[in-house]
Order: C-alpha cells, then sequence, then structure tokens
C-alpha cells in the first residue's frame, strides 16, 4: 500500500464521522424544515390573528363612535325642530365631550347643515352629493362613510352619519367626521408591534390608516394587492409578498360590519426572525462541526499517517534487517559448512567433488567442477539434485566436454576470471550451444534456465571453475548470489590448491626420504667393502703372526674403528634428519643388556682415548627392551663428549642401576650417568646444549665437533619414553643421567607429549613381529 | 664344506665375502646381480646357501627371491642389506636371515655357520633362519 493511499485513507476515515454528521444534518434538516415551516405557519397565523385583532379593534373603535351618533340623533334636543339654539350648543359640548370627533353637525333632508359643533354657520355646507347622506336618507341606517380626506383639517377620515327623525317629521342626518389617525393611534396601542405595520383600508381599497400619514393623505389604493382583494372579499389569511422591494409577511383580515380590511405588514426578516436564527445557527454549528472534524481529521490523519509511516518505516526496516541477518547468518553458516567439509580432504580432486555436493541443492540444480589441465578443461565432479538426471549430466561431461574458448560457461569464466553468468537460456540458445543432436538432447533433458560459472582461483591462479545450473527456478542468479557462489568457489579453490600443495608437499616429503635413504646405503657399501676387507686383511695376517708389523695391525684396528665410527656417524645423521621432519625413528626394540652395552661402548672409547680412565659400575646385568644400536650410539656419544670436553684427560664415570617395580612405585627403569671432572658447561647455557649446533660457549673454537650429538642422544632417550638429564657448571664437570623405562610405554605413560613416539615403538616392539629395524 | 654362492654387484664386497669363505673351506660362486645369479641358480642349483645383496643393477635382490622362490629344494639365504628399514620390502626379503651392512665378519660368519647348520626347507615351509637370529654387528655378535 502506497503512503497516498494510506494518507487518502485516513482522510477517508477521518471524513466518516463528518460523512456520518452531514446525513445526520441531512436527516434532521428534512425534520427541521417541516419544524420551520411549521414555526413560518405559526408566526402566520398569529400575524393574521393578530390581523383579525385588528381588524375587530377598528370595527369596534368605529361602531363605538357609530353608536354614540346614532344615539344621540334619537337625543330629542338633536331632533328638535326647528332647530335652537340650545342645539348648537349641545353640539359644541358633545363635540367637546368627543374630541376624536372632528366635527359634530346636523344636516336636513337636502343636505344643508342645520347646528354645527365647531362653530360653522348653518346653511353654509351642503352635503347631498355625499354617498354616506344618501344612504342614510335612503336607509334611514347609521353608516359609515368611506376613507375621505377632511376638508377642514386635511386629514384622511371616514364620516359617521345617523339618520335624524326631527319632531316635526322632518328627517335629517347627524354627521360626526372622524379623523383616522385616533383609530391608527387606538390599533397601534392594541397591537404594540414595532415592526408591525398596520393598513386599513376602506371597502373601495383606499388606505386611511398607515404608518406613513402620506399615504393616508393620497388615500393611497390597494386595490392591486392580493392581500387587500382577499381581505376586501372577506378572507383573512396570510402571505409573503414583495412590497417596496422587501419581501414581507403580510397578515390580513376584514373588518366585518364596515366591509374594510386591517392588513398587517411585516418585513419577512423581521417576522420571521426566530426561524432564521434557528436556522442560521443550525449552519454555524454544521459548519463548526465540519470545520471541527476536517480539523481534526486533518490533524490526526496527518499525526496517524505520520505515526504510521515511522511505524511502518521502522517495522520495514527491522523486517528487512532481520531479514538481511538470517541470510547473512544463513550464507555465513553455510560458508563455515563449506569451509569445514572443504577442509576435510587432503586430496584435490576429493576436495573439488565435495565442492559440487555442497553447492547442490542450495546454490543450484546441478553442479560441475571443471579444472584447467594443460590447454584444454576436465570435467572432475559432477553432483545433480536429481538422482535420475544425474546420468544425462555425466553424459554430457563425457561426451561434451567444456571448451576453454566457448563464449559463456567454464570456459570463459577459465578465461576471464570472472564470473560467467547465463540467464534465461532458450530453446534457441540451447540448440546454438549444442554440438549435435545428442547434445541438444542432453541440454534439453537437463533443463538448462540458468547457468553460473565461477572461476576458481588460488593464490592468483585460475585453477579452474564451478558451475551452477538452474533447472527448475525462474529467476536466474542475484548478484548477492552471484557474490555467494563465488565465495564458495573461493574457498574451494584455495582447499583444492592446499590439498594440491600437501600431496606436492607429501611427494617432496617421500622424495626426500627416499634420498636419504639412497644416500645412506649407497654410502653404507663402500663402508661395508673398507671393513669387511680391513678385517679380512686382520684375520689373514692373524694367522701368520710372526710376519705382522705391530704398526700394520695397529693402522688396521684403526681404518676399522674408523669405518665403524663413520657407519655410526653415518646412522646418526639420519635419525637426526628424520627427527628433524617429524619422523619418528622405528626403534628396534629387542631384549638387550644395558650394563653390557655400557661396558662394551666404554671399552671402546678407551681403545680410542688412552688419556682417560672409564670406570663402569653399577649392576652386572640389566635388561631391558631397547634398540641397542641407538643406545650404544647414545652412550658412545656421551662417553666421546666426557672425553671430548676433558682434554687433560682423567676418570669418566659411568653407572647403570635398575629399579624394579613395586606397588608404590609403577614403571621399572634404568637409570645410568656419566660424569666427568673437567670443563663442565655454563650454567645458564646447560639447557640449551640440546638444540642442534648449539655448544657450550667455553669449548667452541677449542674442541672440534658439530653440536649435533647430543640433541640427537636426547631424542632416542625421548623416543624409547626416557629422560635425559644435564647438571653441569663450568669447571665443575658434568653429570648427564638418562632414565629409561624397561619395557615400551611405562616411564612415558603419564607424558602426553610422547604418544606419537609411543605408538611408533609399540608397533615394532611386538616379540611376534617378523621383521627386524635398523641395527646399526 | 658347502657350496655358497655370493651376489653383490659391489666387486670389492664380492672379494672379500668370496675370499672369507674360501678361507673358511667352502666353494664359492658369484655372481654380479640377480639376472646372473638366476642363470647360475639354473645351470647348477647345487648350492647350499645363497648370500644375497639386495640393491643392484639389473635384477635387485628380492626380485631374485621372488624368482626361486618357488624352487624345490628352497637354497638357504642371507641377505646383506644396506637399508634399514625393511617394511617395505616384500615378505620373502622380510623372512628371509639379515645381516646389516655394514658388518664385523666374525658376525658374518656366525650367521653362515648356523644357517647351514639348518637342513634344507620345502618351499611350503617358513625359512628356518629364525629372523631374530640375524646378526646386530654392534651389539649382539658373540664377542
Amino acid at each position: 500500500m502506497s503512503q497516498r493511499t494510506r494518507i487518502l485513507l485516513v482522510i477517508a476515515l477521518a471524513m466518516l464521522p463528518l460523512l456520518a454528521f452531514v446525513i445526520f444534518q441531512l436527516w434532521r434538516d428534512q425534520d427541521r424544515g417541516i419544524q420551520r415551516i411549521q414555526r413560518i405557519q405559526r408566526i402566520e397565523r398569529d400575524r393574521e390573528a393578530l390581523a383579525r385583532a385588528a381588524a375587530l379593534a377598528a370595527d369596534a373603535f368605529v361602531e363605538g363612535h357609530l353608536s354614540t351618533v346614532r344615539a344621540l340623533a334619537l337625543a330629542p334636543v338633536i331632533a328638535d325642530r326647528p332647530p335652537t339654539a340650545d342645539r348648537t350648543e349641545t353640539l359644541t359640548r358633545l363635540l367637546a365631550a368627543n374630541p376624536d370627533w372632528q366635527g359634530l353637525s346636523v344636516v336636513d333632508a337636502d343636505g344643508w347643515n342645520l347646528s354645527t359643533g365647531n362653530g360653522t354657520a348653518p346653511h353654509t355646507v351642503n352635503i347631498a352629493d355625499r354617498p354616506y347622506f344618501q344612504r342614510v336618507m335612503a336607509t334611514g341606517e347609521p353608516v359609515v362613510s368611506s376613507a375621505i380626506i377632511s376638508r377642514l383639517s386635511g386629514l384622511p377620515s371616514v364620516v359617521l352619519a345617523a339618520a335624524i327623525q326631527f319632531a316635526s317629521g322632518e328627517r335629517g342626518v347627524l354627521v360626526a367626521p372622524l379623523p383616522t389617525g385616533r383609530l391608527a393611534e387606538s390599533l397601534r396601542t392594541r397591537i404594540a408591534r414595532a415592526d408591525v405595520s398596520i393598513v386599513v383600508v376602506d371597502a373601495e381599497g383606499h388606505i386611511f390608516v398607515d404608518p406613513d400619514p402620506e399615504r393616508a393623505i393620497a388615500l393611497a389604493s390597494l386595490l392591486g394587492r392580493p392581500d387587500a382583494v382577499a381581505a376586501l372579499r372577506g378572507e383573512s389569511g396570510s402571505r409573503v409578498l414583495r412590497i417596496d422591494g422587501t419581501d414581507t409577511l403580510s397578515a390580513y383580515a376584514p373588518v366585518p360590519g364596515l366591509g374594510w380590511a386591517a392588513i398587517l405588514t411585516e418585513p419577512t426578516a423581521h417576522a420571521f426572525a426566530s426561524v432564521r436564527t434557528t436556522l442560521r445557527t443550525s449552519l454555524i454549528i454544521l459548519a463548526l462541526a465540519v470545520a471541527t472534524v476536517a480539523g481534526a481529521g486533518w490533524y490526526f490523519g496527518g499525526r496517524l499517517s505520520r505515526a504510521y509511516d515511522a511505524m511502518s518505516d521502522s517495522r520495514r526496516e527491522a523486517n528487512s534487517a532481520r531479514t538481511e541477518a538470517e541470510r547473512q547468518s544463513e550464507q555465513a553458516q553455510f560458508l563455515s559448512t563449506c569451509s569445514r567439509e572443504l577442509a576435510e580432504s587432503l586430496d584435490s580432486t576429493t576436495t573439488l567433488q565435495h565442492a559440487a555436493a555442497l553447492c547442490v541443492p542450495t546454490l543450484g540444480d546441478w553442479c560441475a567442477v571443471d579444472v584447467v589441465q594443460g590447454d584444454r578443461i576436465e570435467r572432475v565432479a559432477i553432483s545433480h539434485a536429481d538422482p535420475a538426471k544425474a546420468g544425462a549430466a555425466h553424459e554430457l561431461a563425457r561426451r561434451y566436454p567444456p571448451l576453454i574458448d566457448a563464449p559463456s560457461g567454464p570456459g570463459a569464466a577459465i578465461a576471464s576470471g570472472q564470473p560467467s553468468l547465463l540467464t534465461h537460456v532458450s530453446d534457441a540458445q540451447l540448440q546454438a550451444i549444442a554440438r549435435d543432436e545428442r547434445h541438444l538432447e542432453l541440454l534439453r533433458s537437463l533443463g538448462l534456465r540458468s547457468a553460473l560459472a565461477v572461476p576458481l582461483r588460488a593464490r592468483g591462479r585460475t585453477i579452474g571453475a564451478l558451475t551452477l545450473v538452474l533447472a527448475t527456478r525462474a529467476e536466474a542468479y542475484a548478484p548477492d548470489e552471484v557474490r555467494l557462489v563465488s565465495e564458495v568457489a573461493s574457498r574451494a579453490a584455495v582447499a583444492a590448491d592446499n590439498a594440491r600443495l600437501y600431496g606436492d608437499l607429501q611427494d617432496a616429503l617421500g622424495t626426500r626420504d627416499a634420498f636419504l635413504a639412497s644416500a645412506a646405503h649407497d654410502l653404507r657399501t663402500p663402508l661395508t667393502a673398507i671393513k669387511g676387507s680391513v678385517q679380512l686383511l686382520q684375520r689373514q695376517l692373524a694367522r701368520k703372526p710372526d710376519d705382522l708389523p705391530e704398526h700394520l695391525a695397529d693402522g688396521l684396528t684403526t681404518v676399522d674403528t674408523t669405518a665403524t665410527r663413520m657407519a655410526q656417524m653415518l646412522d646418526s645423521l639420519l635419525d637426526l634428519a628424520l627427527l628433524h621432519f617429524g619422523r619418528a625413528l622405528e626403534l628396534d626394540r629387542r631384549p638387550t643388556d644395558l650394563a653390557a652395552l655400557a661396558r662394551r661402548v666404554a671399552a671402546e672409547e678407551a681403545q680410542a682415548s688412552a688419556l682417560h680412565t672409564i670406570c663402569v659400575s653399577g649392576d652386572d646385568s640389566l635388561i631391558g627392551e631397547w634398540d641397542a644400536a641407538r643406545l650404544h650410539r647414545v652412550i658412545s656419544n656421551l662417553l666421546g663428549n666426557a672425553t671430548k670436553y676433558s682434554p687433560a684427560g682423567g676418570v669418566v664415570r659411568v653407572h647403570v642401576s635398575g629399579t624394579h617395580e613395586t606397588a608404590e612405585c609403577p614403571g621399572a627403569r634404568a637409570v645410568f650417568s656419566i660424569t666427568d671432572e673437567e670443563l663442565g658447561i655454563p650454567r645458564a647455557e646447560v639447557g640449551r646444549v640440546f638444540e642442534r649446533f648449539r655448544r657450550g660457549s667455553n669449548v667452541v673454537g677449542r674442541i672440534a665437533g658439530t653440536g649435533l650429538g647430543l640433541g640427537g642422544a636426547r631424542q632416542i632417550v625421548e623416543q624409547h619414553g626416557g629422560t635425559i638429564f644435564i647438571d653441569s657448571d663450568e669447571g665443575a664437570g658434568t653429570t648427564v643421567t638418562v632414565a629409561l623405562p624397561l619395557r615400551a610405554g611405562r616411564m612415558g605413560a603419564d607424558r602426553p607429549d610422547r604418544e606419537k613416539t609411543e605408538g611408533a615403538i609399540v608397533s615394532v616392539a611386538s616379540p611376534a613381529a617378523p621383521a627386524g629395524g635398523a641395527s646399526a | 664344506m658347502s657350496r655358497i654362492l655370493v651376489v653383490d654387484d659391489d666387486e670389492a664386497i664380492r672379494r672379500f665375502v668370496t675370499v672369507l669363505l674360501e678361507d673358511e673351506g667352502h666353494e664359492v660362486v658369484s655372481a654380479v646381480h640377480g639376472a646372473d645369479a638366476l642363470d647360475v641358480v639354473a645351470a647348477d642349483d647345487a648350492f647350499d646357501l645363497i648370500v644375497l645383496d639386495m640393491r643392484m643393477p639389473v635384477m635387485d635382490g628380492s626380485e631374485f627371491l621372488e624368482q626361486v622362490a618357488g624352487r624345490d629344494p628352497q637354497p638357504r639365504m642371507l641377505v646383506m642389506t644396506a637399508a634399514r628399514d625393511l617394511t617395505e620390502q616384500s615378505p620373502a626379503v622380510r623372512n628371509a636371515a639379515h645381516i646389516s651392512k655394514p658388518f664385523d665378519l666374525d658376525a658374518f660368519l656366525a650367521s653362515v655357520g648356523r644357517l647351514l647348520d639348518d637342513p634344507p626347507t620345502s618351499p611350503d615351509a617358513r625359512p628356518l633362519a629364525d629372523p631374530r637370529s640375524r646378526v646386530a654387528p654392534q651389539s649382539q655378535h658373540d664377542d
């Protein structure tokens, strides 16, 4: 879901309550409309009632005056005939009593005024032409005239007229003009609505009561207006009209007895103000609600959107980080497995076969490893996820080996040193690659869809290529997969290269061992001839002792002894070389008498050095399982050192003793010590004289030697499971003590660093072994 | 007196062994390598002992041992070898009596004497000469 969609969704969600509110308002508005109409109707009815009240008030007002006028018309003082001065005075008094009236006159049948309350001279005014006069004369009923403008005051008025039956039998009319100003004032007092204009029109539609006096004076006609027309027809009601450009509520009612109409007008703005206020309030509330909801929606929508974004961002980041971490962990684990398994074999081809097997099916459906052999490529490993198709993969490798100059695949990877990626391989491409029909058939059956060949590089050299093929997956290798495969290939290449180097090293070691053995063999042959020939001469001369000159016999003995020493040195050198290369000596253990051996070596050394006396003490016989020739060398070396480093001669003591195994002290052993009394070794250097070519600093340059002997002696002793210890100080002589277990493995049993040696010893030490080892 | 065939490519060794054995009263025939020895044996197989070197040109001692392995009676053998490690040798070599080069003549003669004292063996039998009887001249020869 995109950000935009989410924001829109949030806004839409925020708008939902608004929509609900609007719908609710619409629903309520329908209801309110009705209410409004009802309220309008109520207002209209109210105004109509008001109009009726005004009409009744007008009627009552006029009727009241008219009743008075009629009553006065019947009064004898008015009806007296002929008129008297009293009558005029009476009229004046009556007029004063009824200030609403503008005048009060008695008119004769011809229309002339007979007496007037306001001082008008008799027979000066004739009203015979007036319709109200004629009607009164005709009907004898009191009449209220239509609206007129009073000639006396210029004000709109109505004339109240009542028939008079004079005592003389003549008829006359009592006339009282009534200015409508009083009526208007009365009505306004009664209605008491500031905004309501009260208009009263007469039966002809002329306005004679109006808030605007000008209109009343003009006696403007309202006959064109529907309200006036309806009212004059005797209907009461209300309607909204446009009057003088203003919407006006007009309520009207007929004035019953007079045929007039009372019309109350009021601008609708006023009349319906309450309704309008309610509507406005609703609109304001609605607007506020909409604004609030929209604002809140916008604000919270934004907040929510941001919060959601932040949350989804962090979740996405966390997810992607976790996925990445998991992927890397898997890759690291896979690579670790690869490294471990690839290191298992020390054979180059086996290592590459491991690599091919490891890649399937994790990295591809099948995998092939090719190595460069001169100017061609040889496929050394194939692994297929589907065993049924492995045969096809093998046949492909056998019949159509990869070409080194191919534009893609292993050849290209080897040539360029870069990964070669084939994506979305089409059948047309397969046809292009195929060398013949069978090749194409094989390629098709293997279902090659995409392939990746990465070079196998080690120590800057491309030794081959690892090719992975995807047969079931549609997507080609992604860049990170290419990197992973390259990493696997790199490790496989290094492992294979190491295996090859190991093989080379083994070959070299074999060659070296063979050379050593051969050199030793070749040197022993002339020594055999020398010793044999000399001893033969000695034997032949011994048969004729008289002929043998002593110096000749001595010379032959010296040649024989020297040849023997040379043979010993040769064996010693060979042992030392083997030990130096980490090869255990093959000890030729057999029952040997150490005491006898020591005595013999002592005798030999004594013969070689006339200056020294060698004393052998201790056990007469001490039998153990040892390599006699090598122990001979050890003792000979130690005795040789003892005599060599006491150049002035002296006594060298050899002591041989054995300990027997007891319950308390397991491991029977032999101990022999050789002590001289001369130069000694500086104490600080004692521990180092076992190192090869290392000699005491006080003898270097003074006494011939190679520094090889003591190291070899220690190696032989330790291979026997024994120990060698030197106690010496410069000028204090030297004691070398050697301890040897009587049988293999006893003394060294608690010394783990001797295991290799012991293994070698045990394998040779069996008495049943028919083969013997070396003897010097 | 016994008839002894000495097989060694080294002339000096061949000569002193021949003289030594002749001084001891034996009849000695020599051969320079295995193939030569085979020819000698083919012509005249009446040898009581064959003293055999191991490393020789044309045919080495090991191959010669294999060639004569099926003969009846099996000739007694004393193998002279300058090699120290016999584990890589064929069983025929390992089972034969040895003497390591270089050797003292006393020890050599002692070994020859012991072998000649043994009765001849059939091919099926183990060599009568106890391999342990081979001599370590510097340590175990009979002084």
